[in-house]
């Protein structure tokens, strides 16, 4: 059978399974509580499913594997261990988190601060943030469903957009159902995979001899040549210098610590036990993952050391699937890729609607909206944030991996302290969370735009000017009050 | 320099140390947590 026919059987039957699981959430969902946080009622098994869906994006599966084909080692110092430093921030915050029962980051920021307007600018900060993100989903599932039914990308993009509204319209209990089903898919298709190129090199200690002696350029348009040993080094022979490194924690660590989506997955968990284990077993299913990726990404680099047919890092995995490695598992493994970049742009979607609907729409306009029409309103919404990301999608970024990171480093520069300093420091106060809300957005903006040091992350200097400012402020206003009350 | 299933040490410490170590760091933090607040009769 012609290999674009199994292909296309293979989607058809993807995309039923995926409809008959998305439509269970339509039953389910009465009223906003159930639409954006489940009802406050997803188990342990859910919770990990869902978190360790959302999570897994075409960042991970296309952008750290395109990376460890490009640079090597370094993926993991760069990318990896930050979001596993992240993660353990989040567990901290799922202790304490719980208690304040909120639909929405933003809502917390209304209950600990008694601040409207606060709520009302990080909802605007979610809809622009998630909007840019989702174009990572789209341009992943767009360059694999191109090179799988050999169509043209546009064609291939609007198809994800069809597939993320759907799933994302019957709220988060249809997220989590699909969830389940891509996070399976997406485990399956990396173990067949990482055996098959274990199987085709001969083990990994061949993978790393082999990989020990490229010195090429890993395709055309790639600015540099891979030094001699360089693929095995911590820091890429110099190509990935520490400093970069180490400060891409504060925008993709500090990012995942404050970020909006795995803050909710805490919310709708049914207890604060089950919100904690959620994060520590998903990290650790996650780490047998990323040790997959690593395997496929110096494995693709060892059976080919350059390729010619390709632009850009994240293309290697869907290219090696199709030529490389082409095996009879080739189909199911490609929608594997898809079904990672479907299930976290869902997510996405979901929180960026919340932060319209709820924080803006109910918050400032209409605070008496009845809930049916603030579920309306949100699949509207839904609908125009997803077209936007289509769009933008058409003309996408050049690294799914670095352009995440930036778009991380939004979160921790304006979420990240008022978030933990609210629901950890007793002594902050409205006036320190706005101020150091605003001073991290500038800081972020300023160093993005002048690229004032290239050699560090744009949210290192973000979050500690965010920082200082939530503690000099708040000690400020409280000082204040104290001389105003003793008048 | 020696090496171990074909990596460099440095490398299976550097990035094999900072990978495991990370990666178990959220299940140890979680485990003082829930004791706490089982001590604490706390859910």
């Amino acid at each position: 059978m012609n290999k674009g026919i199994i292909y296309l059987l293979f989607f058809t039957v993807y995309t039923i399974v995926l409809l008959f699981f998305g439509k269970s959430g339509f039953k389910k969902t009465n009223n906003s509580r159930d639409f954006f946080v489940a009802g406050n009622s997803l188990g342990l098994y859910a919770s990990v499913f869902t978190f360790s869906a959302t999570w897994f994006s075409a960042a991970s599966m296309q952008g750290v594997t395109g990376s460890m084909y490009a640079i090597g080692y370094n993926t993991v110092l760069y990318s990896i261990v930050p979001w596993f430093l992240g993660a353990t921030m989040l567990v901290l915050l799922a202790s304490r988190l719980k208690k304040y029962d909120i639909l929405t980051v933003p809502e917390f920021f209304y209950l600990r601060y008694n601040s409207k307007s606060l709520q009302a600018m990080t909802g605007i900060i979610i809809v622009i943030t998630y909007t840019f993100y989702i174009i990572i989903q789209i341009r992943g599932f767009g360059i694999v469903i191109s090179e799988l039914l050999d169509i043209n990308y546009m064609v291939a993009i609007s198809l994800v957009y069809l597939f993320v509204i759907y799933t994302t319209f019957g709220g988060l209990f249809s997220v989590a159902k699909t969830d389940s089903l891509n996070i399976i898919l997406t485990v399956v298709g990396i173990v067949l995979t990482a055996v098959i190129v274990l199987s085709e090199v001969g083990g990994i200690s061949i993978i790393h001899e082999k990989a020990a002696e490229i010195n090429t350029r890993p395709f055309p348009y790639y600015q540099n040549i891979t030094e001699k040993g360089g693929l095995l080094d911590p820091f890429a022979k110099g190509l990935m210098p520490p400093m970069i490194t180490l400060t891409s924690f504060f925008g993709w660590g500090l990012g995942l610590a404050a970020n909006p989506q795995y803050a909710i997955r805490i919310s709708s968990a049914k207890n604060t036990t089950t919100a904690i284990k959620m994060v520590c077993y998903s990290v650790i299913l996650l780490a047998f993952m990323y040790v997959g990726l690593m395997i496929i990404g110096l494995g693709g680099r060892v059976l080919e050391p350059s390729i010619q047919s390709i632009r850009y890092e994240d293309e290697v995995f869907p290219y090696m699937i199709n030529n490389i490695i082409y095996s009879p598992f080739s189909s199911l493994i490609l929608i594997s890729i898809t079904a990672a970049a479907i299930s976290t742009a869902n997510s996405q979607l979901l929180v960026a609607a919340s932060g319209f609907t709820y924080d803006l729409y109910k918050n400032l306009i209409n605070p008496s909206v009845n809930e049916e029409k603030l579920l309306n309103l949100s699949r509207i919404f839904i609908f125009i944030i997803g077209t936007v990301s289509l769009i933008l999608a058409i003309y996408p970024p050049v690294s799914l991996l670095v352009f995440g990171g930036y778009i991380w480093g939004f979160f921790s520069a304006t979420f990240l302290i008022p978030l933990y300093g609210g629901v950890f420091w007793k002594g902050s106060t409205k006036e320190g969370a706005i101020s150091s809300f605003i001073v991290g957005l500038v800081t972020i903006i300023v160093f993005m735009i002048k690229n004032l040091y290239s050699t560090i992350h744009p949210a290192f200097p973000s979050v500690i000017a965010s920082a200082i400012t939530f503690y000099a402020v708040s000690k400020y206003t409280i000082s204040k009050g104290r001389k105003n009350s003793e008048k | 320099m020696s090496e171990i299933l074909g990596l460099p040490i440095n490398t299976w410490i550097i990035v094999g140390g900072l990978f495991i170590s990370s990666a178990l760091s959220p299940l140890i933090l979680a485990i003082i947590i829930i004791k706490n607040m089982k001590r604490k009769g706390h859910n």
